[in-house]
């Protein structure tokens, strides 16, 4: 395992940066275990080995080039059966440290991945520990594409691929610790409502009559947005419809 | 007659299906098992001491000590119970970390609180499940990579 070497890259947090390392959220992970870890720990790294994306699923990134970090919470305002708001602050505080940069096209593609036209920039992992309905740690993966400009997988893109420059990626860091603490504190104050709208206004392929599929068959809908459970709420030939993560696909 | 063995057999049994209550009675025995929405009792009552026909002369020596009262009552005499690890959440239900890694908990093992015992993902929020009890794990009720409703007992545990 790589030495910790810590720096303050945010004041007031404390940032554990590792030159290189498997995967920041189980070093996370490994942190909770092994410390108490006081709140507003971020854990970041300049090459993720093997990133963690959906159960199984990996997340690559060029060395140098992206972001790659987790963030340690303590969301003791939020129940278990309650989570899917964590997402929604997450993804919202991504969404608006991007939007002045990237303007209309940048959209959340339900559940929380970050799409710029019709393209993945960033995606997010995340990770409770739960003891009855209490949330006693999260840790927040997130990855977003900076700096890097070529990716083996044809849908990705980054800020520089679409903007034609370079980002100081630790700004970015800031910028998104920043706006995902506002969001973070608006469900403590119980707006979990407000966020759950903006979340929705927000989607990818929302309002637009689009193809998508379950248990593999082709099906027309609408995206209208998501329920607090988090389903995806559509309207369809037969009517308003409810959709979990496993029985729908994106036909993109 | 049954043994403890026998016994847990049959809770686990019973704890697979959906029967509410089971009333068992024989010459030695009278057992009432049911299921609550919280937690599942168990309840065992010695009813007739009477050692079996061909026993050794050292049971017998020995039956007069757990005697029961000559009328049979339903009254609890061991009581012994088992707690419920339920579900904070609706979801996916894993036993592993992760496809290729072993699982969290196995039937037999004694865990303390606050012990991971499983992962419950929804709508790609991983859940490590810790649990409330120690004990020792004496049943898991759901089968890995299936689908979990809130409150849904997942394991259950004897915590003495």
């Amino acid at each position: 395992m790589n030495k910790i070497q810590p720096k303050t890259y945010i004041e007031g947090k404390n940032t554990i940066y590792l030159p290189s390392c498997h995967s920041t959220n189980e070093m996370a992970m490994q942190i909770i275990q092994n410390d108490a870890v006081k709140e507003d720990t971020i854990v970041i790294t300049d090459n993720q080995t093997r990133g963690k994306g959906q159960r199984g699923n990996s997340w690559e990134t060029q060395k140098g080039k992206n972001l790659t970090f987790s963030l340690i919470l303590q969301p003791y305002y939020v129940k278990s059966k309650d989570q899917f708001a964590i997402n929604l602050a997450v993804s919202l505080g991504i969404f608006h440290a991007l939007l002045p940069i990237l303007g209309e096209k940048l959209k959340i593609k339900w559940p929380n991945d970050i799409f710029y036209d019709r393209k993945k920039i960033g995606g997010v992992l995340i990770e409770n520990m739960l003891l009855g309905q209490q949330i006693t740690y999260t840790v927040v993966g997130i990855g977003l594409n900076i700096n890097q400009t070529s990716f083996n997988y044809p849908l990705a893109s980054s800020l520089k691929s679409i903007k034609g420059r370079s980002y100081d990626r630790y700004l970015m860091l800031k910028k998104i610790d920043k706006e995902i603490d506002n969001y973070l504190v608006q469900l403590r104050d119980g707006n979990t409502a407000s966020l759950l709208n903006e979340f929705s206004e927000n989607l990818f392929l929302r309002n637009k009559v689009e193809k998508f599929s379950q248990d593999d068959k082709i099906f027309e809908g609408k995206i209208e947005g998501v329920n607090a459970d988090g389903q995806l709420i559509m309207s369809t030939a037969d009517g308003e419809k409810l959709f979990g993560l496993k029985e729908f696909k994106y036909i993109i | 007659m049954m043994d403890t063995k026998e016994i847990q057999k049959l809770i686990d049994y019973i704890s697979k299906s959906d029967l509410a209550e089971v009333n068992i009675e024989t010459a030695e025995l009278k057992l009432h098992i049911k299921r609550n929405s919280s937690q599942t009792f168990v309840q065992s009552a010695p009813v007739q001491m009477a050692p079996p026909l061909p026993a050794p002369v050292q049971v017998a020596e020995k039956a007069p000590e757990v005697a029961a009262p000559a009328v049979p009552v339903a009254a609890p005499v061991v009581p012994s119970n088992l707690i419920e690890v339920k579900s904070p959440m609706i979801g996916t239900f894993y036993r592993a970390g992760g496809p290729g890694k072993s699982n969290f908990v196995e039937i037999g093992d004694e865990i303390s609180e606050g012990k991971v015992v499983c992962i419950i993902e929804a709508m790609k929020l991983f859940n490590e499940i810790e649990s409330e009890v120690s004990g020792k794990i004496v049943k898991i009720l759901v089968d890995d990579a299936t689908p979990v409703e809130y409150d849904q007992p997942l394991f259950l545990v004897d915590p003495s």
